[in-house]
């Protein structure tokens, strides 16, 4: 179950709303909106970083969501339904912006799945505990392919499990296991060169200290 | 147990089912241990960000706007008869017209609502209460207009003649034609031009006074 999932807080129930939705009610859809928008522009915060483009991508996944409303049968919950309508919504647009660069064929590869974890040969213990924060490990995701990102977002930020992301993303389940392995895989990597270049730049500093105290004790 | 059996067995059931065969592989194996530990710090990092932002609310203001112009959220004017007496009782509600006013046209306006053969009246006359309370609330107007003479005023006044004459002409149609929609259409939007008309007399010479 998805963590901090949308509480009811007003007697209308998301049936009875889409019911009256379904007839053009406007307090029935300002009702569903006020259900699901945090959670659906949490999600498009996250998979493009920048709040107007989120923005954009709330508004046109509950338009498209919205359209369509009169032939919503509840085959699939309702919550499901409008995840797969933003998910389709976000990564058209991150398509159209980055298909020269990162396609999404490349969220589908094999990716060296049947090597074991990497040994890093010859470099310093970079475990992560303790050195992930908010900061980079929200730039890390940032720099995640759409597909990936998806899934990686769904499951270990908003807490999905694998059967309601397969739901989301129109894939299996096992599917949806593969592509978070690897976006964790990803993500490590991002994180560990992080740490490597943080490293770096310390050892850096340390070494254009004395250098410069020297400088400032020759000028005096 | 192989380092691939471990990874494959993370990625399918993950760090919380870790059995025996899976604790000795990882007691030996140090890239393993650094991968479940490092896996452990990014899934617990992860669920530290917030799973829901409050939205800004000029989304769902341009959503509204939207679904209003595309027809799927139907406004009270689209559930209702949407008949040209919702929109005068809301014209008169706004401009706090007194004495019971917009309630008085309100009742005309349902009495002789168009089309005619859901409400039916007397043909000789369809909007007489309409047409009767309004020359009373012309009345009152000119009885504040004595004091209010600016140009405004003036022009107002001119307004209201040329819409009297419209709907004397629409009327006479009305009457000689019963049926005819389109003189219905002309001479329900000019007793709505006259009430609009009315109600800014009323705020100009309260301005004015």
């Amino acid at each position: 179950m998805a963590r901090n999932r949308p509480a009811e807080t007003k007697p209308l129930t998301e049936a009875d709303a889409i019911r009256l939705a379904q007839k053009g009610d406007a307090a029935a859809f300002e009702h569903l909106y006020g259900l699901h928008s945090r959670r659906v522009y949490a999600l498009c915060l996250r998979m493009v970083a920048n709040p107007a483009d989120a923005e954009d991508l709330a508004q046109e996944a509950f338009l498209q969501l919205f359209r369509k409303i009169a032939t919503f049968r509840g085959e699939s919950a309702f919550s499901t339904w409008l995840h797969r309508m933003t998910v389709n919504v976000v990564l058209m647009r991150l398509r159209k912006k980055t298909l020269p660069a990162v396609s999404l064929e490349e969220t589908m590869d094999p990716d060296d799945e049947n090597s074991g974890p990497k040994r890093d040969v010859g470099a310093p213990d970079l475990r992560l505990s303790g050195a992930v924060d908010r900061v980079n490990i929200e730039r890390c995701i940032e720099q995640l392919p759409p597909g990936y990102k998806t899934v990686f977002v769904l499951h270990d930020v908003q807490g999905y499990e694998h059967n309601e992301i397969a739901g989301i993303m129109g894939c299996s389940v096992g599917n949806s296991k593969s592509q978070l392995h690897k976006a964790r895989t990803r993500l490590r990597e991002h994180l560990q060169e992080e740490l490597r270049s943080q490293a770096r730049q310390a050892r850096q500093d340390l070494q254009d200290q004395p250098a410069a105290k020297a400088v400032t004790k020759s000028n005096e | 147990m192989k380092c691939t059996e471990l990874e494959r067995f993370v990625e399918q059931e993950g760090l919380d089912l870790l059995g025996n065969a899976q604790q000795e592989h990882l007691a030996e194996c140090a890239a393993c241990q650094a991968l479940v530990a490092d896996f452990a710090a990014l899934t617990s990092a992860a669920r530290a960000l917030p799973a829901e932002v409050d939205p800004p609310p000029q989304i769902w203001l341009a959503l509204r706007a939207q679904l209003e112009a595309e027809k799927i959220i139907r406004t009270s004017s689209d559930l209702a008869s949407s008949s040209w007496s919702d929109s005068l009782a809301g014209f008169f509600r706004l401009h706090a017209l007194q004495f019971g006013f917009a309630a008085a046209v309100l009742v005309a306006a349902a009495l002789v609502g168009w089309p005619p053969e859901q409400h039916p009246v007397p043909a000789a006359t369809p909007y007489a209460e309409t047409a009767a309370v309004l020359t009373r609330e012309v009345a009152h107007v000119q009885t504040l207009a004595k004091t209010a003479a600016s140009p405004v005023s003036q022009s107002l006044r001119a307004n209201l003649q040329v819409v009297d004459n419209f709907i004397a002409t629409c009327e006479r149609r009305v009457q000689q034609e019963p049926q005819d929609e389109v003189a219905h259409e002309y001479l329900t939007g000019a007793y709505q031009q006259k009430a609009e008309i009315l109600a800014a007399m009323m705020d100009t010479q309260a301005g004015e006074n």
